[in-house]
This record gives C-alpha cells, structure tokens and sequence, in this order.
C-alpha cells in the first residue's frame, strides 16, 4: 500500500497522457520544422495542441509557447523582460514567496543592476497587496507573483494585485507563475491584467521536461534561448512533441473537472487538517485556512512540535505515505524555508513543516488512513524526543 | 594512430631501499587501475621509471588521471625522435614552446645510453641547442645552465631517442596499497573525506563505516555517502568496501535512557566500538576519523579522551591541527565539498542536544552507560549491518 501525497513535487502520469506522448515518440515522430510529410503532420499535431491549450486559457493558440517547464518560464520572462525592458526603469517587483526559478534569476538580475523589491506576506502567505502597490512606480517593468504558492498552498489575490500594478505601473509586465495553480484551481489571465504565464506539465500528470508559456501579444521579451527559431523565435530548439502531446491530453482532462476535482481535494485537506489538529498536540497550519478564498484545495502545510520534519517524512515514508518537506533542517540553520521565513513563523514552526499535496486521483479513503499513520508516527516521535528533554 | 608517451615520475619511492620494488609494483598497478576504461592504454616500468603509452586523443584525460595518482611525484609528455641532430633540434623546439608559451630560460640535458652514437652526452646537447637556436626568436628564449625556467631532457637510447620537459605536477604521497589497511569512520560531513583522502595519501587502503538510522535519516542521506565513496574509490584505485551500520536503535535507547547532554558523547562512544569490532574483523589496523581538536562540543580533548577510552585500536586523525578553512579547502580540491554540504539530516545532527558537554566526563559516560545492555545493542547492530561494495565508475 502506498498513499502518494506529494502532488506538488511532481504527478503520475496519466494514461491519455502517457499514451499521446507514447504515440509521438513511435508514430507521429516527425521534426516539425522537417519539409516532408512525416515533419508536416508533426506540425499539425503542435498546432493543434496549441489550438487545444490557447482554449483552456482563453487565450490566442498564436500567443502559446512551448518550452521545458516551470523554471525554464520563469527564466525566460524575468530576463527576457529585464533586457527588453531596461531602458523604460530598473525596478522589478517580485513577491517575498516567489519559487525559487523565479526568485533565483531575480537574485542575478539585481546582482546586474536592477532595482529588486519583494513585496511581503502576511502569516498566511498571501501577498500584502497595499504593501506591492506602493512599490509598483513609473520605473517597475515587471511584475512577478506566483498563482498559488508551492509550499503552503496560498491563492494570492492576483485581480486586485493586477489592477493595482496597471495602475501604477503601466509600463510593466505582469508576470503569473501558475505551476502550482494551472489544472487545479481556474485560470483567469484576462481578469488578472496578467501579461505572461508560466504552466509546467509534470505538476498536471504530463512528464516533466515539457511546459506552456503564455505571453500577451504585443508584450515585448527577448529570447532567451537562440538557434534555429522555433516558437516563432521566441524559443529555439526542436520542438518536445511527446511532450505537448501529452500536456495538452493531461490540461484536457482536467479542464473540465476542475470544480468537481477541486472540491474532492478540498475535502482531503479539510479533513486531515482538522483530524491532524484535533488529535496531535502542537500541531498547526501553516498558510491559509481551509475554506478561506485564499486556501488552494490541493496543499496542506503543517507542523509538528518539537520534531523535525525530514525526520517525520521518513517515518512517514516507512508507512507507506509519501510527503514534502519544505526545505532543510535546523542543523544547517540558515536553509530553512524562506516562504515560513517570510510568513514570520517561529524557527521550530519551520523545522517541523510537512507539506501534503493532493490530485484529484487521491480519495477520503487515503486520507482516513493517512491521517492515522501521521498521528501514529507523530506521537511515537514525540514519546521518543519527549524522553530525551528530561 | 598517432601515439602519446608519459614519462611519470616517483619521489619518495626511491629512499624505500629494499621495499622498493614493490612499491613501484603497487604503482603501477595503481596506474593501470587508473587507465583501465582508456582503450589501448599500455603501462609499463623500465629503466627504473614508470611509462604510460595511450593514443594521442587520450592524452588530455590519461594526464589529468595521472596526476590523481598518489604516489606520482610529476609526469612528462615524452616525445619519440630518430637519434639524430635535427630531429632531436625539432622535438626540443615543441618541448620549449610548449613549455614556456611566453619565453624564458631553458637548458638541454643529455644523457646517452647508446654509447655508439658518434656524438658524447655534452656534445649532444650543445649541437641541438646550437641548432635550436637558429630556429628560436632569441629575444624571448635565452639558456641558462644554472637556474633555468625550464629543463629540457634528451635520452639517446639503441632504439631512438626521447624528449622530454614540460613536466605536470603530481598528487605526491604514496602509492594506496602499500601502507596496510585502516577503518575511516565516514558522515556525510566535510571533513571525514578530506581524513579519507589523507589516509590514502601515506599509502593505506581504506574501507568506510557509516552509521545510518532510518527515519532519522533517509535515503538521500545514504546517497550522498555512497557518492563520498565513489569519489575515495576512484583516488583509491579500487573499489571500497563500505559498511553501512543500522544504528537507529542504539540512538533511541540513549535518548530514552540517558541525559540529554551526554547524548553526543555516548552516541560516539558506541560508533567508536562498533567501529573497532568491524576494523578487527576485516583485518583493519586503524580507524581514521576527521576529527579536529576543538571543532565541536564533540572534538574537544576532554571529548576525545572520553571517547577513545572504549577501544584499544589506534586511531589516527590527520585533520586534528588544521583549522576549518584549510579543511574546506582540502575537501574543495579533492571534489568533496560540493557533496558533503548536501543539506541532509545525519546521525550527528538529528538528536543534536541544546547544550552538550563539551567536557564530558569517562566516569559519567560509564555510569550512564550502565543503563543500556551494551554488548546487545552492538551486536544487534552489527547484525542489521551490511557491506557494500562501491566503485568509481
């Protein structure tokens, strides 16, 4: 037996999934930019993937662009938009809790010059919007904030940090990483204001190596990588055809569920998150409640009192149940999880974080048995370090 | 095929009197050990040097193989010539191009073991340096029999000549092999490799003990030290024999049967005597460890003492005098570094009390000890124990 709660690392792939990109790999395997017919059908089958996709967003297929994944996304847009941009202003807004792609490639562009600001969050990990407003100014061309956040599972209010950027700042691209949010929760670029998006495929039960940048058309970004110009020069390299093949069959099945799968997920989380509370002492939720309009139905985060939390997941893993923990140990001090560090939480808040993250394969009986073995195994943890603080 | 020469040279080796053969035995068996996935390579010991032969597009990896080698003092490129004036004229030119790219000094020595060769040692080398200087921009290249920048070498032998003086520096020490066999105590840390790596350095062949305790540590953690092993494998020049000890349940039992903050010292005093039951058992005659004396509550003397007490076995501890900056710095050029700080919870830091004893006391840690059944829990770990043999590549 085992219970796969570590969606927000990575997914299964799906059957359709894996059975479109099976069929691009031995059938359909054309280069798309080949002249003859195999490479032509392989372009179809692209364009129709995009076709599918740009649906799903209620985009235009012509703004789509397909890539490796999230990080690949990120980069492109952070310093695609910083080079193009950089004559209009040099500052940059990204949120305090952004993934590290995001994060990290702001990191060098400040290192370059560039005026970095993190907008904070409240203990809940949402985006203090007031608080990015004031920073947004005539010299901001770029706005980066994550849909929902990767470790705890926070919805941030990208309407109302939408409409305050173009206010603000109307020059500036407004960037949404929605790798955690794509396929679980809705999609809205256009009620956002947003620019760029930024979707990867093996968080949605397609494989990693494959993933979708959407760029409004008419924003401007320089390629980030060159050769022979695929992707309308946006994106050089030949084109990941199993890939897309299966993104677009994993994106189609989703779509269409994506309430009714949002509100089985959602269950799951309220329900080991009040059964978990409720039977072990000193346990918390770290992010949004569950049932709060900023709480994403799929990441549950918790901590455990007084344990540490790679030590719980292994113990965990023992039963069978597979989590995530957030980031390193209090040994190596200063590597704790910068998305608890920007949320305040106090230091053994953040050693003792597991993150549970669902799909929409999970079910109420995996999340009644899984509650028993955390409890189980939190509590004869707890005997054991209860022992040695005599 | 075009073929490359290297001409390795040994230091030390040559004061073992006696011994010696089989020092250089061992090192070219090493050699060999290093070349063995290098198609073609050929090793052979003659006129009291070791040779390497490989083809010339494997030059650049067999050299850089070479100079991981301990026992290696310096290697040369050796460039095979007809014995004669010219050739040997052209072969020093490449040798001093190559050498000094920018120009300096230089000087030619000879040394003729082809006693029918018409011209004498000294003869030789002032023909070819007066050649040589006909063909060399004089402004930048000059001789100098004294103090030169660079010394060129030419060997006239029966069946041709050889030129050599571009010279590569080795890793030194001594061959692994030739120095008995020890027990390195290895975390996942910084400094038990650099210890490791020490140890091979003098010649000793090393097996690796690791003390895992599942869910207290997990397979990450167990990943990263068998990839510490694969790095000592392969500056070894054998696979290494790794044994990997189930050590949650000793861990459990002190921390529910003893105080706190004489958790660490216990905790070491059992790795301590395991590790001496392993090294008696696979013929080990030491145990190595990275401890470096007052890095932690743990590595102070008082500690140490408190710790050694428990075994009888010697145990040799190379960083003991160095500070954490030159250890970092060892473990950054043997390759390590980037390995160890891996951020993975281990036996050493997952219990780690808030403050432990930093002068614990043997009899503390004996009256302690009293409550645990000692010889059960050694030997129930060392039943749960495996052995696993990891190799470079």
């Amino acid at each position: 037996m085992s219970i796969y709660f570590d969606n927000s690392a990575t997914t299964l792939v799906s059957e359709k999934a894996a059975a479109a990109a099976l069929r691009a790999m031995r059938e359909d395997y054309g280069n798309p930019s080949s002249l003859h017919r195999l490479g032509v059908a392989a372009q179809h089958a692209l364009n129709q993937a995009r076709a599918e996709l740009a649906a799903l967003l209620r985009v235009n297929a012509g703004e789509l662009y397909f890539n490796s994944g999230g990080s690949e996304g990120d980069n492109t847009v952070l310093f695609g938009a910083a080079q193009a941009l950089r004559r209009r202003g040099q500052r940059i807004i990204i949120s305090a809790i952004e993934h590290p792609a995001v994060a990290e490639a702001a990191k060098r562009l400040a290192a370059q010059g560039f005026d970095v600001c993190h907008a904070p969050v409240d203990s809940c990990g949402v985006v203090d919007v007031a608080a990015l407003s004031a920073l947004a100014n005539e010299q901001t061309i770029l706005v980066s904030v994550m849909q929902v956040n990767n470790e705890v599972g926070s919805i941030q209010p990208l309407a109302e940090i939408g409409a305050a950027v173009k206010q603000a700042a109307p020059q500036a691209l407004f960037h949404i990483d929605a790798v955690q949010g794509f396929g679980r929760v809705p999609v809205d670029v256009q009620g956002w204001r947003a620019d760029a998006l930024t979707v990867s495929g093996h968080k949605i039960h397609a494989p990693k190596g494959v993933g979708l940048l959407w760029l409004r058309k008419g924003a401007r970004i320089a390629p980030y990588l060159l050769g022979g110009g695929q992707e309308r020069g946006l994106r050089s390299g030949t084109e990941n055809v199993p890939g897309v093949m299966a993104l677009a069959a994993a994106a189609e099945e989703l779509f269409p569920r994506l309430a009714a799968n949002a509100a089985c997920m959602a269950e799951i989380k309220e329900y080991l998150a009040t059964t978990l509370r409720e039977r072990i002492d000193g346990c918390a939720l770290n992010g949004p409640p569950p049932g709060d309009r900023h709480s994403a139905p799929h990441i549950l985060n918790m901590s455990f009192a007084g344990l540490k939390s790679e030590v719980l997941l292994h113990s965990l893993e023992a039963r069978g149940l597979y989590a995530g923990s957030g980031s390193a140990c209090s040994s190596h001090s200063d590597k704790g999880s910068p998305v608890l560090k920007a949320m305040r939480l106090p230091a053994e808040r953040i050693d003792s974080a597991l993150r549970f993250s669902f799909c929409p394969y999970n079910t109420m009986d995996e999340a009644r048995q899984a509650a028993e073995i955390v409890i189980e195994e939190a509590t004869a943890l707890r005997q054991l370090y209860g022992k040695m603080r005599r | 095929m075009d073929r490359q020469l290297i001409l390795i040279r040994y230091g030390e080796l040559g004061l073992k009197g006696k011994n010696r053969h089989l020092f250089i035995g061992r090192l070219t068996h090493n050699i060999r050990y290093a070349l063995r996935d290098i198609a073609g390579a050929n090793v052979y010991s003659t006129w009291g040097r070791i040779w390497a032969e490989v083809e010339a597009a494997d030059a650049g990896l067999a050299l850089a193989r070479l100079q991981q080698v301990f026992g290696v003092y310096s290697l040369s490129p050796v460039m095979r010539t007809e014995p004669e004036v010219p050739a040997l004229a052209e072969a020093a030119q490449a040798m001093l191009e190559q050498g000094l790219p920018v120009g300096g000094s230089f000087k030619i020595e000879t040394r003729r073991s082809d006693k029918s060769f018409p011209l004498t040692s000294p003869e030789i080398s002032r023909a070819v340096a007066n050649l040589l200087f006909e063909r060399i921009d004089t402004t930048r290249y000059d001789a100098d029999m004294h103090d030169p920048d660079l010394r060129i070498d030419i060997e006239v032998r029966g069946e041709g000549a050889y030129v050599y003086g571009h010279t590569l520096k080795g890793a030194g020490g001594l061959p692994v092999g030739c120095g008995g066999r020890a027990l390195l105590l290895l975390s996942g840390g910084i400094d038990s490799p650099v210890a490791g790596m020490l140890a091979m350095k003098r010649g000793v062949v090393i097996e690796a003990i690791h003390y895992h305790s599942f869910p207290f540590t997990g397979e990450k953690a167990k990943e990263k030290v068998y990839e510490l092993c694969r790095l000592l494998s392969a500056r070894m020049g054998a696979p290494l024999q790794l044994h990997m000890v189930y050590f949650t349940e000793i861990q459990k039992q002190i921390y529910a049967n003893c105080r706190e903050e004489y958790g660490i010292t216990l905790m070491r005093r059992f790795m301590y005597r395991i590790a001496e039951r392993v090294a008696k058992q696979r013929d080990c005659l030491a145990l190595y460890t990275g401890e470096s004396v007052g890095q932690v509550a743990s590595q102070t003397l008082e500690s140490i003492a408190c710790i050694n007490d428990v075994i009888s076995i010697p145990v040799m501890r190379p960083l003991v005098g160095m500070d954490k900056e030159e250890i970092m710095e060892r473990a950054r050029a043997f390759g390590s570094y980037d390995i160890s700080i891996l951020p993975y919870e281990d036996c050493c830091t997952v219990f780690l009390p808030k403050y432990p004893k930093i002068k614990p006391r043997r009899e503390e840690a004996e009256k302690l000890e009293r409550a645990l059944n000692i010889e059960q829990l050694l030997d129930e770990a060392l039943a749960k124990s495996e052995i696993l043999t990891i190799d470079a590549r």
